[in-house]
């Protein structure tokens, strides 16, 4: 999840429910001019209008490295197709993943992770969840596909916004924000989203995490509902002891990681002048020091999860007692 | 400012240590160019599996795959570690 090397080829994963518009974005990313060539793997061949001989033909062979172990398992198909692939590496600069309406985002993500050949040569730039405005609200409760695609996001593009009334729009945004409060939301009809805003994010560099801060993430916004996925925040603006928050941090993705899918992490430590930044999928957790804090910022950490069925008391009452002691702050100002 | 070693940081490929072991496989299990061999190094937090192993996936095309494991993390595999391995999987 660092930044990534002249020699790895950029990843963007396209996903989304059925009938949200994927396709209609894949077809603009591969005729529109924006000067770079693409390799995509597709589910279904026929509906890619584009003649491209670098469409490559996906089966969804998941590969369960650990029987079982959501965190340990990954797309088979994806690191065969991108060994090819990077036999044909001088003919286009980066890769697209279409995947189906139905399918889980965390293989396709970790292969991105876990294998050493596809992470030493790729990089996943984000994944761009599609969303169908207009039918959002009466699918997702029974989809949970469609909740665990926008668990995942980075970018989401809030498609058919010209089916829907001003009021109903505000009810869609509030629902995605209440799975994802992390993810950029364009609002768009037939995927007319600026395609430099979705392609080249860099969604899972550890420099650019929580580059998203919406206002809520600034206190107390959990919901009362009945999510199949839903998401809080932590806030603190007393500085954290790393002795106790790296091991707590590693023990909660441990115990939780099965259900968290996405976490990310911006973390003011004790007597630390730089940012430390922590994000995860599942149990991959990774984190590092990131750039110094600015003059005037508030050196406030803030954790967000997003998840199943989190417990919420215990994870924020283990994130307070990271806490350095009041005495000891104190004692700094002293 | 005393800092930490950062558990978290993000673990270093090792492109030729995989290629090495790529070579092992393919010449120990007589693979050709059409079967793709996959090198992972999986630090599972799961309380039942291994602190670190290094998981070896071959993948012949129309075939499910093949699960080797060596439980040492890629830098420490050698040559030896396939000694083991002179008869398929059960």
């Amino acid at each position: 999840m660092s930044a990534p090397t002249a020699t790895q080829t950029p990843v963007t994963v396209l996903t989304g429910y059925l009938g949200a518009g994927k396709t209609t974005l894949l077809n603009r990313i591969l005729s529109e001019q924006h000067g770079k060539k693409y390799a995509v793997i597709v589910n279904e061949f026929g509906e890619v209008g584009i003649d491209n001989d670098l469409i490559v033909d996906a089966d969804e062979e998941v590969f369960e490295m650990n029987n079982g172990c959501i965190c340990c398992t990954v797309r088979g198909d994806l690191i065969r197709i991108i060994e090819g692939l990077m036999r044909r590496k001088d003919r286009f600069e980066a890769i697209l993943i279409e995947t189906t309406g139905l399918a889980d985002p965390a293989p396709v993500a970790q292969t991105f992770f876990v294998d050493d050949e596809v992470r030493s040569k790729t990089k996943l730039d984000a994944i761009v969840t599609v969303v169908d405005a207009k039918h959002l609200l009466g699918e997702i409760d029974q989809a949970h596909e469609a909740q665990e695609q926008l668990a995942f996001a980075d970018f989401v593009v809030l498609n058919k916004t010209d089916l829907v009334s001003a009021e109903e729009l505000v009810a869609v945004e509030a629902r995605i924000r209440r799975i994802n409060p992390t993810a950029m939301i364009k609002q768009s009809t037939r995927c007319d989203v600026p395609l430099d805003q979705v392609l080249g994010r860099g969604g899972f560099d550890l420099d650019r995490v929580l580059e998203i801060e919406p206002d809520f993430l600034d206190g107390d916004h959990d919901h009362e509902h009945d999510d199949h996925v839903t998401s809080f925040s932590l806030v603190t603006d007393r500085p954290l002891d790393p002795r106790k928050f790296l091991p707590w941090v590693e023990m909660i993705t441990q115990r939780f990681g099965m259900d968290m899918l996405r976490m990310k992490g911006i973390l003011a430590f004790d007597d630390d002048d730089d940012r430390f930044v922590v994000q995860a999928v599942h149990m991959l957790l990774e984190g590092g020091h990131q750039r110094a804090w600015k003059k005037n910022e508030p050196r406030v950490s803030r954790l967000v999860f997003i998840g199943r069925n989190l417990p919420k008391d215990i994870i924020e009452d283990g994130f307070m007692k990271c806490r350095v002691k009041p005495e000891r702050i104190a004692a700094l100002s002293a | 400012m005393n800092r930490l070693a950062n558990p978290l940081a993000p673990r270093r490929a090792l492109p030729e240590k995989t290629r090495q072991i790529k070579e092992w496989t393919r010449e120990l299990f007589k693979l050709d160019d059409a079967v793709v061999v996959a090198i992972t190094e999986l630090a599972c937090r799961d309380e039942d599996c291994p602190d670190i192993e290094t998981v070896i996936g071959i993948m012949r095309p129309g075939e499910k795959i093949e699960t080797r494991r060596i439980h040492k993390p890629i830098a420490d595999v050698e040559r030896l570690d396939f000694a083991a391995w002179t008869e398929p999987p059960s």
